[in-house]
């Protein structure tokens, strides 16, 4: 008992929790324009410096002070600077709304400088990107895309084109905790990578966070991508949307029941199949399928001043099929959902309850329905995961909470019939169970006006429960199929029974320390655990891999990383200059003993073999917020590992992903408010391949060998690419249609429409990027063996593209 | 299959390109290559020794000369119970001193006139400059082929140069059911006017009747079909296809072959070394790759069936 005051005593010190008079003020930042939250909105008390607090991902602010007057400021970047002074003398609200910078309105205390939140935060190692920075990077086929937008980021790199997913700080494309508005989505791409699944219309905030990630955060080992999705305006009517080479899309959105309620809904589809397909010669392609789509709907209601409630989904699907009604296809999709209800139980506690649905489904087959077979697979997820944060005080942000998913794998039902006569056939492997559990506190505390720490902990819990059968396997481990015991092989588990449990605890440290006004060091520390793996027999990943939970037999994967950097800001916030380091080591990391069998395996853990891995680099950043001429550089040379007993000798080797060397350039130059041209480059290092030495001829089969059985011995040339495109922007003026009578003027009734061209050239100067270098035997010359350079895209993709917002 | 989705994807936006490179390769040291694949056939049965070769050498593979090679076959007793099991000993020669190592049946009894029956446990002993290597195979029995039959089939086009790569013919059509009740390993080969054909192309490999468990006892699938018409044939065309019953480690050693052969694209995997079932006892726990063989010793039995192409 007594150690508990003693400890309570210690708390209520360092929290700094005094018993002066105190009032708080809290409230929501909004854009005046639509009523859309401002994430991260940073709330500063002009009288008290270090004083200060960030809205939150809902727009809520609160904030305890001493009685007094003071003057509270609201500076965020890209919207004027706004200042209230205030009496405080009771708990008051202050919800305010800000105005994009480029407006006019005379009242507003415009302020010359920009965010300095890059110094001030404690947040390290996180790339927050504005839709708008997005828009104007020169993309592939003239298409915005925020994946491809975050592999210019310092840290963050793709194995190369048609590679699905990125890679962070040397993590595997699965680490990658993927967030759309709250729901996990685990797969980011369309086509293969070529774009990613997020509709640039109906996104309205995008952070990578790839170290310190805070105790609310888990499950995935390298970093978090937290996508929110637009609310959807609430004041008035509103669209945009853009015609394309590849696909359209086409967003609106506007008020339920006005400045309470809004909803959005936008959608995309290709079309290159029926704008390419019916010209080909080759009949195959003639009458291939090739499509993706995807719909984003949201809506938010205000039921009182305390209470709000947000929907949100997303469906999308890539489907593909060649060669006719017989010929092969191959289709994939997400599908998620989220119910989101805040409630502020008083001006210093907020809340959210978010439940959650996901599905990624992907399937495969050959022929019809009579004759052929299919291959289906897919993760679902439900979740319910009920947070708090709680506003201690001016120096003190607790936030607290607890997550629970269930989880439903199904590796795969293989159904097929060989003639339509036999009997169809299905078989699969059982489908598995799991429960996570997690359970977190942090708190986020100005220590003195110069050292601030954002700690906490994490609970995390994963029971893999029945019905299922449970394999027990041999302990040799060695580069061949483990078999399972002689006897007493498995164990089948009734439906509900606990077959494995599993507990871990995972610290997290961030600490940042001004040094100066204009520069800071921050330090963190994070342990992460990642209950999933993702089971890949192909170098790059492709949508068909396989998720698999973590078992008795497959040990979850853990890392610990640790990361250092400096941040600087020059002339006024200017440049924004950082620079980082970071150590990551990783465990349970999966690999597979050769010849494994990873589809339809009941015995798949038996072709599993564990390792470790460990990825360290340096990340320099530079960036140029404001001026004609803006943009940033950046700089990555890392390394990713990993040491598996059975291959490479046992010793160390390079990641498929390894690129010790990663370069970005991007630049913008604002001639005026109509025209921009843009270009980026990029350079990095040719990832690891393995070459054979010599060829053994087995019944005319001459078959590649590397005598030293070495894996990933060579690198495959350098990637370097330059795109550039030209953004023509024309003013606000009236649109045409809004003069038709009926029911589309009524609900289009905006007097302005806005719209732009952009040109882009995608590879300029045409480079022939290898995407990998295989050895094959000449199709002419059966007696010659070729070494083959397999490009992706081989050419300068010119692209037009029409975006109108009205 | 793989090929397919290859071709597909890189066709998509018609903008990938696959070139050829000069690049220069590690040297490798040289090891023996064993390509033992054996029948029950009442032909010569060759097993062919090689050396492997620099990955981008030309020429033909260096030949192994002067070793021994026996299969060692163990045959039940019949009737069973009265006498003892005996161990047929074969042994392979290289008359030419090429390499190939063959040995011709005789007429006889069944056990000389033909190298196998179904269930039958072999093993092959090398003995090459003081090296013993061994490798053993079982020998399953062979599902059959109960019809074939022809299809017509276009003109297939390169779609960029609009050169005809095959002119407009036949495909081939069967009904083969597997053997029920267990694992069955079936490889196809085709031969048309009695020459083999399409060995350097996709092998058609079935484990049991497409590629895995779940398909025991039905016909084998369409894809698999597909593959045992490596050509477009003519009116006229006599076309075998052989069904050869291949152990498991056959099937497996084609199927990472094959997949080490067209591993390239989007869906390329990690190349690993094909792994071989031939082992050297000599050196059984040596690193050294020069003490390692590669290829394969798999027994078979067949069964055939033959279509004229109207």
């Amino acid at each position: 008992m007594k150690s508990i005051l003693t400890t309570l005593t210690l708390c209520v010190t360092l929290l700094n929790v005094s018993l002066a008079q105190k009032f708080t003020i809290s409230g929501t930042i909004k854009d005046a324009k639509n009523g859309e939250v401002l994430i991260g909105a940073p709330v500063s008390v002009k009288e008290l410096t270090g004083v200060g607090v960030a809205a939150n991902i809902y727009g809520f602010y609160s904030l305890t002070l001493p009685q007094g007057n003071y003057t509270i400021n609201i500076n965020y970047v890209g919207y004027a600077t706004q200042s209230f002074p205030i009496s405080l003398n009771a708990d008051t609200k202050l919800n305010v709304e800000l105005n994009e910078k480029n407006t006019d309105l005379k009242e507003v205390v415009i302020q010359a400088e920009a965010g300095d939140n890059n110094i001030k935060s404690v947040e390290m190692s996180v790339q927050k990107l504005d839709i708008k920075q997005i828009n104007k990077i020169p993309a592939l086929l003239g298409e915005v895309d925020i994946i491809r937008a975050i592999q210019l980021l310092p840290g963050v790199s793709t194995v190369g084109e048609g590679a699905s997913g990125f890679n962070v700080r040397g993590g595997g494309i699965d680490q990658n905790l993927i967030l759309l508005d709250e729901a996990p989505v685990f797969q980011s791409s369309h086509l293969f990578g070529f774009f990613s699944v997020f509709n640039p219309d109906a996104v309205k905030d995008v952070k990578l966070v790839k170290g310190g990630i805070p105790a609310q955060y888990g499950g995935r080992l390298s970093s978090l991508l937290d996508v929110r999705m637009k609310d959807g305006n609430n004041k008035e009517w509103s669209g945009s949307g853009g015609i394309g080479t590849i696909f359209s899309r086409f967003a609106i959105e506007g008020p339920i029941v006005k400045n309470k309620g809004s909803f959005l809904v936008a959608g995309r589809r290709s079309y290159f199949d029926k704008l390419f397909f019916p010209f080909s010669k080759n009949d195959a392609i003639k009458n291939a399928i090739a499509y993706f789509y995807d719909f984003t709907v949201k809506a938010s209601y205000m039921i009182t001043e305390k209470d709000r409630v947000y929907v949100s989904g997303y469906l999308g699907k890539d489907k593909f099929k060649f060669g006719g009604k017989n010929g092969f296809g191959f289709d994939w999709g997400n599908t998620t959902a989220t119910v989101r209800y805040n409630h502020v139980f008083n001006p210093k506690l907020f809340s959210n309850v978010s439940l959650i649905y996901s599905n990624y489904n992907y399937s495969l087959g050959v022929g019809t329905d009579t004759s052929g077979f299919s291959w289906k697979s897919n993760i679902i997820n439900y979740a319910i995961k009920p947070e708090f944060t709680y506003y201690l005080n001016s120096k003190n942000t607790i936030t607290f909470g607890l997550n629970s998913t269930f989880y439903t794998f199904d590796p795969g039902l293989f159904t097929f019939q060989s003639a339509s006569t036999e009997p169809k056939r299905t078989f699969g492997d059982e489908k598995k169970y799991t429960i996570e559990n997690s359970a977190y506190i942090g708190n986020e505390q100005i220590v003195t006006g110069r050292l601030s720490a954002q700690y906490g902990i994490r609970f995390s819990n994963w029971i893999n429960i029945g019905p299922g059968t449970v394999y027990h396997y041999k302990d040799t481990v060695g580069n061949f199929t483990r078999d399972t015991l002689a006897n007493g092989g498995s164990t089948k588990y009734s439906k509900g029974q606990i077959q494995h449990v599993y507990n871990n605890l995972e610290p997290r440290l961030s600490l940042k320390y001004e040094l100066t006004e204009t520069s800071s060091v921050k330090a963190s520390y994070n342990r992460m655990n990642q209950y999933l793996h993702l089971i890949s027999n192909t170098t790059a990943s492709t949508p068909l891999d396989v998720w698999t939970p973590a078992t008795v037999n497959t040990k979850p994967q853990q890392a610990d990383q640790y990361t250092l950097g400096y941040f600087k800001n020059l002339k006024k916030n200017k440049y924004e200059t950082s620079v980082e380091v970071y150590y990551k080591d990783m465990r349970n990391q999966v690999d597979y003993v050769d010849g494994a069998n990873l589809l339809l395996n009941k015995l798949l853990e038996g072709d599993l073999v564990s390792g470790k891995g460990r990825a360290y680099g340096v990340e320099l950043f530079f960036k140029k917020t404001q001026g004609k001429f803006n943009g940033w550089i950046s700089y990555t040379l890392a390394r990713t590992e990993r040491k598996v007993s059975t291959i490479n000798n046992g010793n160390w080797y390079a990641n498929r992903y390894d690129k010790p060397h990663n370069l970005s350039i991007v630049c913008n130059y604002d001639f005026n408010p109509k025209y921009t041209l843009s270009a980026n480059f990029v350079y990095s290092s040719g990832t690891p391949a393995t070459f054979p030495t010599t060829r053994a001829t087995v019944q005319g089969l001459v078959i590649p060998n590397n005598t030293y059985n070495y894996r990933n011995n060579v690198r495959i040339p350098a990637y370097h690419r330059l795109d550039l495109s030209f953004q023509i922007t024309n003013d606000k003026k009236k649109a045409k249609w809004y003069t038709l009578p009926g029911i589309l003027a009524k609900v289009c009734k905006k007097p302005t429409y806005e719209s732009n061209w952009v040109f882009s050239v995608y590879n300029v100067y045409a480079r022939h990027n290898a995407f990998s270098i295989y050895f094959q035997r000449n199709a002419d010359n059966l007696a010659q063996t070729d070494a083959i350079r397999y490009s992706v895209i081989a050419r300068a993709i010119p692209a037009i593209t029409y975006n109108f917002k009205f | 299959m793989k090929k397919i989705i290859i071709a597909f994807v890189s066709s998509l936006l018609l903008i990938s390109c696959e070139e050829k490179i000069n690049v220069t390769l590690q040297e490798g040291e040289q090891q023996l290559v064993v390509d033992a694949f054996l029948n029950d056939d009442t032909t010569t049965q060759t097993i062919k020794l090689r050396f492997t070769q620099p990955y981008f050498e030309t020429s033909a593979a260096p030949a192994v000369t002067g070793a021994t090679v026996t299969i060692e076959t163990m045959i039940p007793a019949f009737p069973p119970f009265t006498t003892k099991d005996t161990t047929r000993i074969i042994t392979f020669t290289d008359a030419n001193n090429t390499g190939d190592y063959s040995w011709t049946p005789t007429s006889g009894n069944i056990f000389t006139s033909k190298l196998t029956l179904p269930f039958l446990l072999h093993k092959l002993i090398i003995v090459h400059k003081g090296e013993r290597y061994e490798a053993y195979s079982f020998s399953d029995e062979v599902l059959k082929i109960d019809s074939l039959w022809q299809k017509e089939n276009k003109v297939v086009i390169n779609p960029t140069t609009k050169d005809t790569i095959e002119k407009a013919g036949f495909k081939l059509d069967m009904k083969a059911r597997d053997i029920a009740g267990r694992a069955n390993y079936t490889w196809f080969k085709t031969f048309l006017n009695g020459g083999r054909i399409g060995e350097t192309k996709q092998i058609a490999l079935a484990y049991d009747a497409a590629f895995g468990p779940g398909s025991d006892g039905v016909f084998i699938i369409p894809p698999i079909v597909r593959d045992i018409s490596p050509i477009n044939f003519q009116k006229g065309d006599v076309v075998t296809i052989e069904a050869n019953a291949i152990d498991q480690f056959g099937y497996i050693f084609f199927n990472l072959a094959q997949n080490q052969i067209n591993n390239s694209g989007l869906f390329a995997s990690p190349p690993t070394n094909v792994p071989s079932n031939v082992i050297n006892v000599t050196h059984k726990d040596s690193k050294e790759p020069r003490y390692k063989a590669l290829g394969c010793f798999s027994v078979a039995t067949i069964s055939r069936k033959t279509i004229t192409i109207k």
